[in-house]
């Protein structure tokens, strides 16, 4: 027990130092002291620099990890596979199709470089919301055939592998027809950024993170009898069915969100819930809120290292996270850790 | 009071498994139910779980039929033991078997369901095991936890399919006895699938013959002659009496040619 609250509370400790260390790094370093008299003070010069820049990223990255690692420790749960992730029903190509045809067919979006930080919009809104679109057809495809053929989770899996192929060989599609700038600008998108993150996504984030997340909190207990197969389940008074259906919609959401707005990151979903569940084993009541938090410092310690590690050139996160989490992926399955 | 199955036929997508079972199993006894391999004595067990829903007939619990029965309301009345568990999470001992209150959870767990746990692990004698993980349990240390399990739902019917076939001698018998002792004191309806004919003969109250989705023979323990046993498992032998105990010994094994119909039946 004690150990478990330490976990909890040494997660918390981590997640507020990162926190503060991405709100201080940057090509302009804000000491600790700074930061915190900056975050009262909002008058002061290098107040636009914390409230207009670092803060909104810092929150995005904290939403962003947070809604990943939650979809992937459900996900990995009602499809009864350890590999399953928030991309596993094809959300991520959904998504970069959906981006794709906003850009390339409709016109949409470009390409900005604003402030000292070097970051870029190129969403818009119309872009933001044809990914969201893209994503969450995916799923609706998905979820509907599971609905009418009553899919297992295998074939559920499968049915993403599909569509995701198929979204792909639709993206590449267009980019075919396309011009060097929008192609250029379709594979930019795809970069999951958190510097995309302002003050109107992250509100809209973290609405959707404070829902989903309650409605997923209130299964813990069917999650923890949906580990034992579904027959176990349905005779713990748990709908195996349901619970699959109900779940992967909260969750295809609560990733569709940050994906439309940042673009793609992958990994922190699919890892997150490993390295919990390496040290406490597979408690869902405890293993939801601790791979939120797993996911936010996750990402925050990548977006760091994306800022720091070619300074003056910030990478997007999402090429950190893959890049470390494949090796601590490789890891982790060596160690042949068991779902 | 009892478990009451009407003209029950069910099965899976493409096989009709059950074909035609009227039974009643009574309270306060232990009912086994013996037959060959697949002659559908799991998919009997499913069904009357609502694990798996019947073609047509009714089952009724206290007369009440279990259709009309929530998931979560059938989870506090029957416990159910499947065959096999293929799905073994890492989860410790003490967490696997709380799970068997989460029917009466609303938040999570209270005192009380900690206390029930706490009694069966001592009725179980799986003090010491509580933090270890189930999956690096061995075969029968996991049957006792999934039992542990079932008792702590506090049914009132217990469906237990194969639960002894990974113990060895003395489990067996320790787990049939605090079956036994359950059933009788909290009078539950306990239904039991088993392979071993002499300790279906040894702790069963009435017996239950299936043979191809069929109920071919039922009555109590005492009245089964070697006759049935011999047709439904298409063997030959005979009942005896060996220090106080009855056994069925096989002499020989018919082949399909040869079947016999006895006129007993
Ligand atoms: N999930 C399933 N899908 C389709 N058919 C099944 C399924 N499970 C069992 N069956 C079929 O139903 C029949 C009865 O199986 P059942 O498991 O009920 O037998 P059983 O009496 O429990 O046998 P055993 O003693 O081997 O456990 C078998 O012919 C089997 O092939
Ligand atoms: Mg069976």
């Amino acid at each position: 027990m004690s150990f478990k609250w330490s976990l909890g509370l040494f997660l918390l400790f981590l997640m507020i130092l990162l926190a503060f260390l991405s709100i201080s790094y940057g090509s302009v370093n804000i000491s600790f002291l700074d930061v915190m008299r900056l975050l009262f003070q909002k008058d002061r010069e290098e107040a636009y620099i914390v409230w207009e820049i670092r803060l909104p990223r810092t929150i995005g990255g904290i939403l962003t990890g947070a809604s990943l690692g939650v979809s992937g420790a459900v996900m990995q749960n009602v499809l009864q596979n350890p590999l399953a992730s928030p991309f596993t029903l094809g959300i991520s190509h959904g998504a970069a199709f959906g981006a794709a045809f906003a850009i390339i067919v409709l016109g949409a979006g470009k390409t900005f470089n604003v402030g000292p930080e070097g970051f870029s919009i190129l969403q818009g809104v119309p872009v933001v919301f044809s990914a969201f679109c893209g994503a969450l057809l995916t799923v609706l495809i998905i979820l509907g055939l599971s609905l009418l053929r009553s899919l297992s989770p295998q074939a559920i899996i499968l049915a993403g592998v599909a569509l995701s192929s198929l979204f792909t060989s639709a993206t590449m599609f267009l980019q075919y027809f396309s011009d060097e700038v929008r192609v250029a600008s379709t594979v930019f998108w795809t970069f999951g950024d958190v510097g995309k993150a302002g003050w109107q996504e992250n509100k809209i984030m973290a609405l959707t993170f404070c829902i989903s997340f309650a409605l997923l909190w209130v299964n813990r207990w069917n999650y923890n009898a949906m580990l034992w197969g579904d027959e176990t389940a349905k005779n713990l008074g748990t709908n195996p069915k349901f619970l699959r259906i109900f779940s992967l919609l909260i969750c295809a959401i609560l990733t569709a969100v940050p994906t439309a707005f940042l673009g793609i990151i992958g990994f922190v979903g699919l890892i997150s819930p490993h390295i919990i569940r390496l040290l406490i084993g597979n408690d869902y009541t405890l293993l939801i809120p601790f791979s939120a938090m797993a996911g936010a410092g996750l990402l925050l310690a990548s977006d760091l290292l994306a800022r720091t590690i070619l300074s003056p050139i910030v990478l997007p996160v999402g090429i950190i996270t893959s890049f470390i989490g494949a090796p601590v992926f490789l890891t982790l399955l060596l160690r042949r850790n068991r779902f | 009071m009892s478990l009451e199955v009407k003209g029950l036929y069910a099965g899976y997508d493409r096989s009709l498994v059950i074909q035609g079972i009227d039974a009643i199993f009574s309270e306060g006894r232990v009912n086994i139910i013996l037959g060959p391999n697949g002659s559908g004595k799991s998919t009997l067990l499913k069904t009357m779980a609502k694990v798996l829903l019947p073609r047509a007939g009714t089952i009724r619990l206290f007369n009440k039929d279990l259709q009309n029965l929530s998931l979560k309301e059938i989870a506090k009345l029957i416990a159910y033991l499947p065959q096999r568990s293929n799905n073994v999470p890492r989860m410790t001992v003490f967490e696997s078997i709380l799970l068997g209150r989460k029917p009466y959870f609303t938040f999570g767990p209270g005192n009380g369901d900690l206390e029930i746990v706490n009694s069966i692990i001592e009725e179980l004698k799986l003090r010491g095991f509580e933090n270890k993980f189930v999956d690096e349990l061995s075969g029968g240390e996991l049957q006792k936890v999934l039992l542990a399990r079932c008792l702590a739902q506090t049914p009132k019917v217990l469906l237990l399919d194969e639960p002894i076939n990974h113990l060895d001698p003395k489990n067996q018998i320790e787990i049939l006895e605090i079956i036994k002792t359950t059933t009788y004191r909290v009078n539950l309806i306990t239904l039991l699938v088993l392979h071993d004919l002499n300790l279906a003969l040894r702790y069963g109250d009435e017996l239950f013959f299936m043979k191809d989705g069929k109920l071919l023979w039922k009555g109590f323990t005492s009245e089964v002659i070697s006759e049935v046993i011999e047709m439904v498992f298409e063997v030959e032998g005979e009942l005896a009496e060996f220090s106080n105990q009855r056994l069925f010994i096989i002499s020989s094994y018919s082949t399909p040619s040869e079947k016999r119909v006895p006129k007993a039946l």
